[in-house]
């Protein structure tokens, strides 16, 4: 791979660990809490927080390969879109330390 | 066309009569305030960048752009996580109340798992008391919303929606149909009426068991056209008629409006609604009864007028 | 593979023609015009049409204004009023806003790249009749009194045939549809447009930063569109065929509509401003003398907007009784949206102060467009929140809210736009004089309208209503957003008489006017057929400021690439998707009725179905098919290799993963990927809201199940062989694999049946939505299979030549998105009857 092809990966890969991320958060969620709940609340907690791990570490993975480059170029975008979507992930898990349960 | 409930605020998001109002009365606040100061905060940015002629520098992106907002959304979802809880965290309910959406009007019936009270267009509820919605619809979809007391909440064919609610001050208030849902939309109303808990009690009583008699000579003749003409086949009233597809009539004279909260209830209204319902509510499923002689229209209305 | 040089007798060879360059790449004239394939002509055609839709889409807003002035208006009767809401909404957002864009994308992206076409030119022109024709039906429901009234979001049960039983919705979900189609075809070609058509050395990291907004709304728009087509198919089959996908008697779910529905109209809110901040980001440099400040912010902002977009679909639904918890979810990812916004803002502030802005029109509009989205994107943020949201919903706060960031992040600078490109059009300067009265008047207007209206949603007043009784504290507000209309439709009014004016009395445009960095002011605005004499080699972002042989140059006498033309044939040059390097010769088509007569054939179809017709459909679609064919059935152009200027000796058409019909390919299973998954998501669902139903429907079978899962990865297999057989150049064993490639898909196409037969569609949702997506997987079989059959017939017909692969190359890969369609399909399958079989 060549090295613009690195960064271009580098810019892309938080955002689907992102989407991957919302989408098992939001399946979870779907899972736990309507009447017929599949999983326990506590299965998704636990879910949740490793899906979060491994989604911040392919964020941080970005945020490494663009360290020191934040100038104009593609290696800055890989920097910040790691960081961006960092931030978009922790905000989306986050979401579990303001309630015991599925709430309402 | 003046407003059934004439009065200037009834339907007002920042009146705070309720809980759920006044919770989020508090938010609006916050967020209006921080927002008017951070819009203005961005255009003096503009200003000075367009006057500064010189090296812009990455950290003001990075403020201005990740640390700022991340810091002021993070804070306003706190916020806003915490009165949500407030709002919608289950506080056990004195009182359950389900309403039922209709092209174009509301069917209400009180405590529906115990005496089941049926009335339509109106809702009465105790100040101080939390009260349990639950809503429903018979066809398309429509949103509850009293703005006044509470947030909305769809009514959508094949789900129950709770709506948990707390009065705090009394008053008549306006509530609309939030989600469009056809024809008459904007003509589908209802009023609410925050009673302190022996009042509400004692309308409650009132509400139940059957209309009262008629008693003039015209209220019987009215009773008897409501009959023939075929008003039992729709409309419920205690007593006479179990038919359950219009709103249920029994107290229909105490009632302050007509037509799902739209006009006001008096004997002009009420004769024009029933000559001609489909001129002032296109789209409602009942027919004009403009083939009425004068006499039985009036007699009708007198009767009709007389359940309270 | 080998490529021969120079044969004699080679097919793609245009014999008998021996035309200059500018003969080549004339615009044909009188009716034949109609038959460009050009993207300037196309491309202005998309945007005059989306104007002329923006104007009466605006027309109709001045007749809900009107309506509304003042309390219990009888202007329009409340059937009027729904109609004129729901097609200015539809009008706006449909044929309007995202048309126009992909208008100037289309226009643009080849010469700012340096390409001299879009490299699909033809499905260019049939994605514009699509267009076109969509909107015509639409439009046409006026003159049967059949105009849609549903709102432009026809939630469900009110759009059924139950409560809505006359076509009105038909002319909705048909019409809208078709016109769709243009919207996913230009998605396709401008993501391989801009990936696989740029000068040389315009690597991804030297691509003027339009290019990459509008690659991200591309992309947006292939996953983003898919949800909703889906959507409007089940809901037209729920109308015509009664079948009960949003049923709940039946175990369906009025807010599966909404899901899907949101699941592209959020989305659908990004993929307009989007290509509308890829303008700011274009203009304000040139006004500023700078570059964009932040080059790797924009691209990273752009490519998290891109995503987290996605993610936000459920805050139009906070009020349906969502789980807490999801609604929490989406409130989070609502806010987290902003980031990436406050950094694309802070990067064009970082800018303006990084020079010396210019005060012209495009300026003021640039301004206008920072000051009203920014406020728009505060409210956003306050709806985000879950408890305002729920007072704010559906109210006239809303209305305030989307006008801000749609007026305000796409209308305002559109305008600027026009007024910036102006001469590209026409060879003219708009004044600036009355650009600055357009401005004021459009930006006076349209704070008077809307500003007031945050206060008249708090005040209570609900949307789409068409009356409203006085005394609520609604009627001097109302009154004042009426006027405001009016000054606002004044301003649009002043510029399109400035546009009339300007084509015969605006100053001659000189080149590159406004001083620009982009290479698409590198010829004088007078637009000749051409883009290029010759693709010069690009160093720099703003190639204008920093490479001065190219405008201390005339403009055909640039030194590049390409210069000429080869066998008589249209061609660009081919490149590297990363590194911009010169890969191959890419051979364009000439002017052609074929696409449309195909798009003919489809509105001939979904016209007669809306009327009822069926075999009138039959022979509109018999047309289109007939079309499509006739499209493919043209010589290849691969397997030669000619000299391109500057040390280039290039493979014309190269097979290859970079080639551009291949990355075309990939595209497009993207959006098949898209339409499946948005199915999925919805057995899904049901099967997770209604779990009753789940175990009414009966299952499927098991043992064909297994048979299509084996038939699917025969489907693949097949098809990789083919190509196989392809590269090497063995010719029967290429057309015998191609062969088995469409017996497989037959089978398989036999076994889903099989599998599917003991389930009645009519009795669940859940059984309606298992037929649904076999039907989608039937359609990519019979696709499969048809160009399986005709890759074959193609070689043993003799039409193939040694290294000419390009069609097995591409066949596989469009095999094995179907085989993993069919695999995919089967594995749910039998998920439902395992679990069936042990409860």
């Amino acid at each position: 791979m060549t090295n613009m092809a690195r960064r271009v990966t580098a810019i892309v890969v938080p955002g689907l660990a992102w989407a991957t991320h919302f989408i098992a958060v939001y399946a979870l969620i779907s899972a736990a809490c309507p009447p017929r709940a599949m999983i326990g609340y506590s299965h998704l907690v636990a879910t949740v927080a490793a899906v979060t791990l491994a989604a911040l570490a392919a964020c941080l993975w970005s945020v490494v390969s663009g360290w020191g480059k934040t100038d104009n170029d593609l290696g800055g975008a890989a920097f910040w879109s790691g960081l961006i979507f960092a931030l978009a992930i922790f905000a989306d898990a986050a979401i579990l330390f303001f309630f015991q349960g599925c709430g309402g | 066309m003046e407003a059934a409930l004439d009065i200037f605020d009834a339907q007002w998001a920042l009146n705070g009569a309720g809980v759920g109002a006044s919770r989020t009365l508090w938010l609006t606040g916050i967020m209006t305030v921080a927002g008017i100061a951070i819009f203005a905060l961005v255009m003096v940015f503009v200003a000075l960048a367009w006057k500064a002629r010189g090296e812009a520098r990455t950290w003001w992106v990075v403020g201005g752009g990740i640390v700022f907002p991340a810091v002021v959304l993070f804070s306003l979802f706190v916020g806003s996580t915490l009165v949500l809880r407030a709002i919608a965290g289950g506080a056990e309910a004195a009182h359950v109340i389900e309403v039922t959406g209709k092209q174009f009007w509301w069917d209400v019936v009180y405590d529906p798992d115990g005496r089941a009270i049926r009335d339509a267009n109106e809702i009465v509820l105790p100040v101080g008391e939390t009260v349990e919605f639950r809503l429903k619809s018979a066809d398309v979809i429509h949103s509850f919303w009293v703005p006044s007391i509470s947030g909305k909440m769809d009514m959508i064919p094949g789900r129950v929606n709770r709506l948990t609610v707390t009065a705090t001050e009394e008053g008549r208030f306006r509530g609309q149909c939030a989600e469009f849902c056809g024809l008459a939309h904007p003509l589908m109303a209802f009023e609410v009426v925050a009673l302190p808990q022996d009042e509400f009690d004692a309308f409650l009583d009132g509400l139940e068991g059957e209309a009262r008699d008629a008693v003039t000579p015209q209220e019987r003749r009215g009773a008897e056209v409501f009959q023939t003409a075929g008003c039992i086949a729709c409309h419920r009233v205690g007593g006479i008629s179990d038919a359950r597809i219009g709103p249920d009539l029994t107290r229909v004279g105490a009632r302050a409006s007509l037509g799902a909260g739209m006009w006001k209830m008096n004997t002009g209204n009420l004769a024009g609604w029933i000559a001609d319902v489909r001129d002032m509510k296109p789209g409602a499923d009942m027919p004009s009864y403009n083939h009425l002689s004068g006499p039985e229209l009036r007699a009708l209305v007198a009767w009709l007028e007389s359940l309270e | 593979m080998s490529v021969v040089e120079n044969p004699s007798d080679y097919s793609g060879t245009r014999k008998g023609e021996d035309k200059s360059f500018e003969g080549v790449w004339d615009t044909p004239k009188g009716i034949r015009r109609l038959s460009s394939v050009s993207h300037r002509v196309v491309g202005r055609r998309f945007i005059y049409t989306g104007f002329v839709f923006f104007l009466i889409a605006g027309f109709l807003a001045l007749l809900v204004r009107t309506q509304l002035i003042v309390p219990g208006n009888t202007f329009l009767d409340l059937e009027t009023y729904n109609q004129v809401f729901t097609m200015h909404g539809t009008l706006m957002m449909f044929l309007f806003a995202i048309p126009i864009l992909e208008g100037f994308a289309v226009y643009l992206i080849p010469l700012m790249l340096g390409a001299r076409d879009l490299i699909f030119p033809r499905l260019g022109q049939f994605g514009y009749y699509c267009y076109l024709f969509g909107g015509i039906i639409v439009l046409s429901s006026f003159l049967f009194d059949a105009a849609p009234d549903g709102g432009w979001f026809m939630y469900v049960p009110l759009s059924t045939s139950a409560f809505t039983p006359d076509v009105s919705a038909d002319f909705w979900l048909i019409g809208i549809t078709f016109a769709e189609i243009a919207s996913v075809t230009a998605a396709v070609e401008l993501i391989t447009a801009i990936l696989c058509a740029r000068a040389p050395g315009m690597s991804l990291a030297k691509m003027p930063v339009f290019a990459w907004y509008i690659l991200i709304t591309a992309f947006m728009i292939a996953i983003g569109f898919p949800p909703l087509i889906i959507g409007s198919i089940l809901l037209e089959s729920e109308r015509l065929l009664d079948l009960p996908f949003f049923d709940p008697a039946l175990g369906g779910d009025p807010l599966l509509w909404q899901h899907l529905f949101w699941l592209f109209g959020h989305p659908e809110v990004y993929i307009i401003f989007l290509p509308a901040a890829g303008m700011v980001a274009t203009m304000l440099p040139t006004f500023v003398g700078k570059p964009l400040f932040g080059y790797g912010f924009t691209v990273a902002a752009v490519v998290s907007m891109g995503f987290i977009s996605f993610g936000l679909w459920a805050h139009h639904m906070f009020t349906t009784g969502l789980p807490i918890l999801s609604l929490s979810l989406f409130s989070a990812a609502s806010t987290m949206v902003t980031i990436p916004t406050g950094v694309q803002i802070f990067c064009f502030i970082a800018t303006l102060a990084s020079g010396r802005p210019r005060l012209t029109t495009p300026m003021l509009f640039i301004l206008g467009f920072l000051a009203i989205f920014v406020l728009g994107g505060l409210t956003g943020v306050m709806l985000a929140s879950v408890p305002f949201n729920w007072q704010a919903h559906d109210s006239y706060f809303v209305v305030a809210h989307l006008h801000y960031v749609l007026i305000g992040g796409m209308v305002f600078p559109l305008f600027g736009a026009f007024y910036y490109w102006a001469p590209h059009f026409t060879g003219r300067m708009m004044s600036e004089r009355l650009g600055r009265w357009v401005f004021w008047l459009m930006f006076i207007g349209f704070n008077t309208t809307f500003l007031l209206m945050h206060v008249t949603g708090l005040r209570g007043m609900p949307r789409r209503v068409a009356t409203y009784p006085e005394g609520l504290g609604w009627d001097r507000l109302n009154m004042l957003s009426s006027i405001g209309s009016y000054i606002l439709a004044a301003g649009i009014a002043l510029f399109v008489f400035d546009f009339l004016r300007h084509k015969r009395k605006g100053a001659v445009a000189p080149r590159d006017p406004w001083g620009a960095g982009t290479l698409e002011w590198l010829y004088p605005p007078v637009t000749p057929g051409f883009n290029f004499h010759a693709i010069p080699p690009v160093k720099s972002r703003e190639p204008l400021w920093d490479q001065p042989e190219l405008l201390d140059n005339e403009a055909h006498r640039v030194e590049g690439v390409m210069r000429g033309i080869r066998d008589g044939r249209r061609e660009t040059m081919g490149c590297d998707p990363v590194s911009g390097e010169p890969l191959y010769i890419l051979r364009l088509p000439h002017p052609t009725w074929i696409p449309m007569l195909a798009a003919f054939g489809l509105a001939v179809l979904f016209g007669a179905t809306i009327a009822s017709f069926y075999w009138v459909s039959a022979v509109g679609g018999a047309i289109a098919l007939v079309a499509f064919t006739l499209w493919g059935w043209e010589p290849s152009d691969s397997g030669v290799a000619r000299d391109a200027g500057m040390g280039h000796r290039l493979p014309v058409n190269v097979v290859d993963r970079r080639s551009h019909t291949h990355v075309g390919v990939v595209g497009t299973v993207l959006v098949l990927m898209a339409l499946f998954a948005s199915l999925v998501f919805g057995v899904l669902y049901l099967w997770n809201v209604a779990p009753g139903m789940a175990g009414a429907a009966r299952l499927p079978s098991v043992l064909p199940v297994v048979g299509a899962a084996l038939a699917g990865l025969a489907v693949a297999g097949f098809g990789q062989l083919g190509r196989h057989a392809g590269l090497k150049d063995r010719f029967a064993g290429a057309a015998l694999f191609a062969l088995l490639t469409a017996i497989s898909a037959g089978l398989a196409l036999w076994a889903l049946w099989a599998a599917l037969k003991p389930i009645d569609p009519w009795a669940t949702a859940l059984g309606a939505t298992l037929w649904a997506m076999a039907a989608f997987v039937a359609v990519n079989l019979f696709v499969t299979a048809y160009c399986a059959l005709f890759n074959a017939v193609r070689r043993l017909s003799g039409q193939v030549e040694a290294g000419q692969c390009l069609p097995d190359f591409n066949l596989a890969t469009y095999a094995k998105g179907t085989g993993l369609m069919v695999v995919a399909t089967a594995a749910i399958y039998l998920a439902g009857a395992l679990q069936g079989g042990a409860g």
